[in-house]
């Protein structure tokens, strides 16, 4: 019987893979995907001495970020600019209001733009799913942090592990990895 | 348009099934899954089809283009996928990479456009992984020789040509090898019979399973399983090899008609294919094994025959092709009734021995003279149409053995004669039968018993009816309401009706044999 952290490195070379290349398809350059698991200080920390060259730019944000606990995030970075995707991973016949709001949580700790909700082959419980398609703000949401805006983008997906392959489910606002990539495109290239 | 990895797979689905209609139903999305995918022959798949559909497909057409879908589908297993909402974005994304959104665009797109905008390896599968999930066909029976290689079959209609090369070229990118490409050529689907007008079943591209769970994709539950189940067939995991470093076995094909059907490509027209790799060498594949091409021309008197090599079809037919083929009609036939029995024997000692020639390396393949008298005399539960069901070798023995037994229960190898009017067989078991002996009256009564047993076994068995002409020309078999066709072997002469195409190196062309041909030759 696996359990949900067996499942990690299938999703993280999917993703990686669709965001790579969506990036290169529209930027025509590289974006480069680190990964974390647990803690993030810690491991942004690691990241930035394996990969120096890549990750200057995430050295001032990783020094004032507090120590937090996750299943999994990803720093992706063109080199110039980054941003963080925490991704909470879960094997439940459907997730809930419960492990939204942790990765709510996670999101607003962190400081990180976008956030995923993906359960393992299966979906999300009814009233999440309701909540999701009514209230949008639950999956958007735009706060101040010491006077500065700041955006949370979360989506939820499944995951087929049959086919390797994410099933979307149009609840939340980040709806698929081709409009996160779209995003992050758009963002890398101001 | 920008390409992104959700897109390339819905391109791979919509060129693979997509069909644009002028009427109300606008656009819909094909998926031939008959038989395989019927829901009265495997309710469960049927089922999981539909959730594929439902759960994995409706939400990723409504975010990457805002359009909703629904499905219907028929007993036998066709499936339709029916969208509602605007497709102007659709049909301009399409129409950025040149392809016409009109009828079914496997058969007529080009996949050049958009597989030059697919950026990496990733992409690519994205794009093979919706193509898959369309004409990517993993029913059992798509393997080589037996089960133990599963293949997964691109199923191609039509004459697009250059789209199979186009996807044969994306999965060499990826490193997915394929493994065969069966043209919907007459060369290929009609390569014995050139009276056979119904070849025209599509091109199919396979590809080993093992190499496509290495390096492409489903995004169909149905198909990737299936795929599983396939492959748990396996008994071991098969390598596949690279098109130039893979043997050639061309075995000899038929000039058939078709060659110069209007359909084909023009390159393609007018050439006579003695391999699915020769196709790929005139079309100029990079992977093409040139050379191995080359050196199968030296041959081609083998290779080629501008006759049918078994034509099989009812006396009716058969005699109907005779007198409408001037070169047939006007022949001279000697008929002759030939024991089956005989013919085979003479087979079992030598399968490659030719009948009725006039010097040493002409004259019938008594190999396909076995296979078509295995059609004429076939019982017709052991047929497929004309095809016999299983080994052709034990319809022949079995009805030498059924013939035998009918006039002589248990008739063994030894022979007694007890009274002038009756014979005695023995059986294995020792029990003696008595057979009347008017039935032999042919058979001089002072013949040693060894010979009067072979004469039982053969003049008096089973018998088919030649029709062999005067030049050579195909030999007609006929009985039981059949006829066959066998063309000769005549390598010297048919070597001269061969020529290369003068804009293009490797295509061969084959002019129609003349009596002069045949009769010069003598």
């Amino acid at each position: 019987m696996r359990n949900e952290v067996s499942y990690y490195p299938e999703i993280q070379t999917f993703i990686e893979a669709q965001l790579r290349s969506n990036f290169l398809a529209s930027n025509r350059r590289e974006l480069y995907v680190y990964w974390g698991i647990g803690e993030l200080k810690n491991n942004l920390q690691r990241i930035i001495i394996e990969h120096p060259d890549k990750c200057a730019c995430v050295s001032k944000f990783a020094e004032r970020v507090p120590p937090l606990s996750l299943d999994i995030f990803a720093l992706i970075t063109d080199g110039i600019k980054f941003e963080l995707l925490i991704l909470e991973i879960k094997l439940l016949n459907a997730v809930g209001l419960k492990e939204w709001s942790q990765l709510v949580g996670y999101c607003f700790v962190s400081g990180s733009k976008y956030g995923l909700l993906v359960n393992i082959n299966n979906g999300a419980s009814p009233r999440l799913t309701q909540l999701l398609h009514t209230e949008h703000h639950i999956s958007h949401i735009q706060t101040i942090v010491n006077s500065e805006p700041c955006e949370h983008m979360l989506g939820f997906m499944q995951w087929n592990d049959l086919t390797q392959n994410f099933e979307y489910s149009n609840f939340g606002f980040i709806k698929s990895l081709s409009e996160l990539s779209d995003r992050l495109a758009a963002e890398f290239s101001k | 348009m920008l390409m992104n990895t959700d897109k390339a797979y819905l391109f791979g689905l919509i060129i693979g099934g997509g069909i644009w209609r002028n009427n109300e139903d606008g656009f819909i999305i094909h998926l031939p899954y008959r038989k395989w995918g019927s829901y009265d022959q495997n309710p469960r798949r049927a089922s999981q089809i539909s959730g594929d559909i439902v759960q994995f497909l409706n939400p990723l057409f409504r975010n990457i283009y805002g359009l909703n879908i629904s499905f219907d589908g028929t007993a036998r297993g066709d499936w339709n996928i029916l969208f509602e909402g605007d497709l102007t974005e659709l049909k301009s994304d399409l129409q950025s990479y040149g392809i016409e959104c009109e009828g079914e665009l496997r058969s007529t797109a080009s996949i050049g456009g958009i597989i030059a905008d697919l950026f990496d390896e990733n992409m690519k599968r994205r794009f093979i992984a919706g193509l898959a999930d369309t004409i990517g066909s993993t029913n059992k029976n798509h393997r080589r020789f037996s089960a133990e290689i599963q293949t997964l079959s691109f199923e191609l209609k039509g004459f697009n040509f250059s789209f199979v090369c186009e996807l044969c070229r994306l999965l060499y990118s990826v490193n997915c090898l394929p493994d065969q490409i069966l043209w919907n050529h007459p060369n290929f689907q009609s390569a014995s019979d050139s009276y056979y007008t119904k070849w025209n079943k599509g091109t199919k591209l396979r590809i080993q399973l093992d190499q496509y769970a290495k390096f492409g994709a489903f995004a169909f539950k149905t198909k990737a399983e299936s795929s599983i189940e396939n492959r748990s067939l396996q008994q071991q995991t098969h390598s596949a090899v690279s098109c130039p470093e893979r043997e050639i076995r061309a075995k000899t094909s038929c000039f058939h008609p078709g060659e110069n059907d209007k359909r084909l490509p023009d390159c393609i027209r007018g050439g006579h294919y003695l391999h699915n790799r020769h196709v790929c060498a005139v079309m100029g594949c990079e992977n093409a094994p040139y050379d191995t091409i080359r050196g199968l021309f030296s041959n081609v008197g083998d290779l080629i025959i501008p006759f049918p090599i078994l034509c099989k079809n009812t006396i009716q037919k058969i005699e109907e092709i005779i007198k409408e083929e001037p070169l047939l009609a006007n022949r001279e036939y000697s008929i002759a009734n030939v024991s089956v029995k005989s013919l085979y024997e003479l087979y079992k000692a030598d399968h490659n021995a030719l009948l009725f020639g006039n010097n040493a390396n002409n004259g019938y393949p008594i190999a396909k003279i076995i296979q078509g008298i295995s059609y004429v005399i076939a019982d017709e539960n052991e047929l497929n149409g004309a095809r016999p069901k299983g080994n052709f070798e034990k319809i022949v023995e079995h009805r030498i053995h059924h013939e035998m037994n009918n006039k002589y229960p248990n008739i063994l190898s030894r022979f007694e004669v007890q009274e002038s009017n009756f014979i005695i067989a023995e059986n294995t078991e020792g029990v003696s039968y008595t057979v009347n002996a008017d039935e032999l009256n042919k058979h001089p009564k002072n013949k040693s018993l060894i010979d009067l047993g072979r004469d039982l076994s053969t003049a008096t068995g089973l018998m088919v009816e030649f029709r062999k002409p005067d030049l050579l020309t195909p030999l007609v078999i006929t009985g039981n309401g059949r006829g066959v066709l066998i063309g000769a072997h005549n390598p010297s002469v048919y070597e001269k009706l061969v020529t290369i195409a003068p804009d293009n190196e490797y295509k061969l062309c084959v002019r129609p044999i003349t009596e002069g041909d045949l009769r010069n030759a003598k």
